[in-house]
């Protein structure tokens, strides 16, 4: 097989598992190792943080050392050289104890929220920006120091492109999603961004209104020239890809049944919707444990929704949610104190039940972040089991 | 220290958005380089990704 051959049969070992229609020639394993390969490889996570030939070597090694069908991350995660251009950013790097911290800070009160409504940019402009840069904050910065912003993020994408071309060239190695276009919800934005998590469960309490409006003017700026560019694209899925899209929530772990109604399913159906009527893919990322909202994706048509849960059961979910394909199965956990032979039973086991069928595709069910969360010998035990499969 | 006051983003919108889309100098395809809706929409994409981070 030449090297674009192994990448579009890699790609449609994907398509196949996600379509629960076709069982996969075998059963494929991506990669959801994030800050973790660093450490893997040897470096400090600010050296390969700051520096992307550095960061290239480790994506390499990664992929040399284990051999996975797709690397969901590639060094994006952390961009931390952006906002460091401004002097600070929310990232908390500790090369001793080997992690990354991020420091939920809000940019807006409560009782600003229908000032934000009114107009978000004014908004991030005079306030968003003062509450997360000092140098902004203090009236310090030049445009030379906007300048050096605007060349961090030109050397990121940069770096985005060419570590996707060599790993797609040299590797082998499928894009593992080909979005057309990106949809933010703004009820996520509010959470991760605006309002933090204590912020936003006190909104959700104290003033419905106001948050509804602040949620709608995000919505207006960040999801809905999303949502518009998806419904503009053509009709099929990019075959040369794992995925089509990606849809990752973290808002969710503060909702009850009837918030999750409220807030977020009207923006989730609306893409899911696109994309069955696109015959598109979304792996769909949860954090925490998504299972009260499970009675919402019912009737999701197959080859829709690939489901990458972190808490949840993924036995519980085939038998809830048959409608859906499975990406996950690896519990952190294991591979972190597990042994080589408990670790290679798991996949067995997730193998014979779920992947039996088709419907199933293997990765760790959390982002494998620092050191101990596995132990390399496990992560090769797997590794091997998986290309050896012959079931 | 003058020097930088001179040179200080404006802190207020939509003035500081106008005087960085005329001064920086922007990765944008040669058709839109001297587009100002195009500088302004790039300039405004990054003061999102620097409020997330």
């Amino acid at each position: 097989m030449t090297n674009e051959e192994l990448r579009l049969y890699r790609a449609k070992l994907f398509r196949d598992a996600s379509s629960l229609e076709r069982k996969p020639e075998k059963i494929p394993h991506m990669s959801f190792f994030v800050t973790w390969k660093i450490l893997d490889a040897g470096y400090k996570l600010s050296e390969a943080m700051n520096d992307y030939d550095i960061m290239e070597k480790v994506v390499r090694r990664h992929q040399e050392e284990y051999g996975f069908d797709c690397i969901l991350e590639m060094g994006a995660r952390n961009a931390i050289r952006i906002p460091m251009a401004l002097g600070n950013c929310s990232y908390y790097v500790n090369d001793e104890a080997g992690t990354v911290n991020y420091v939920d800070k809000a940019i807006c009160e409560h009782d600003e929220l229908r000032e934000l409504a009114a107009d978000v940019k004014k908004f991030f402009w005079e306030k968003g920006m003062a509450r997360k840069y000092d140098k902004w904050a203090d009236g310090t910065v030049t445009l030379e120091d906007m300048q050096r912003v605007v060349d961090e993020q030109t050397a990121f994408m940069q770096y985005m492109g060419r570590i996707t071309q060599i790993m797609q060239d040299e590797y082998a190695l499928p894009p593992y999603a080909a979005p057309k276009g990106y949809g933010y919800i703004g009820l996520d934005f509010m959470f991760n961004t605006v309002r933090g998590i204590r912020g936003l469960s006190i909104d959700m309490r104290k003033d419905k209104g106001a948050l509804q409006e602040a949620c709608a003017a995000l919505n207006e700026i960040y999801y809905k020239p999303g949502i518009d560019a998806l419904r503009a694209a053509p009709e099929g899925p990019a075959m040369h890809a794992a995925f089509d899209y990606d849809l990752t929530l973290l808002c969710h772990t503060i909702l009850n049944n009837k918030q999750f109604a409220e807030y977020l399913w009207p923006f989730m159906k609306e893409t899911l919707d696109v994309l069955a009527e696109k015959k598109m893919t979304v792996r769909l990322f949860m954090e925490g444990s998504s299972k009260r909202f499970w009675e919402y994706f019912k009737d999701v048509p197959k080859g829709v929704i690939v489901m990458h849960p972190e808490q949840d059961d993924v036995f519980e979910l085939r038998k809830e949610l048959p409608n859906v394909a499975i990406l996950g199965g690896m519990p952190v956990s294991l591979l972190g104190t597990g042994t080589k032979e408990q670790c290679v039973d798991r996949v067995r086991r997730l193998f014979e039940e779920l992947g039996r069928d088709g419907g199933f595709m293997l990765t760790q069910d959390k982002m494998v972040s620092f050191r101990n969360d596995a132990n390399p010998e496990n992560v090769k035990a797997v590794c091997n089991f998986v290309r050896e499969y012959n079931g | 220290m003058e020097e930088n006051r001179k040179d200080a983003v404006i802190p207020t919108y939509p003035e500081g958005l106008e005087y960085l889309a005329e001064n920086l100098r922007l990765p944008l395809p040669p058709a839109l380089a001297d587009n100002m809706e195009a500088r302004k929409n790039f300039i405004f994409n990054l003061i999102g990704t620097l409020v997330r981070q």
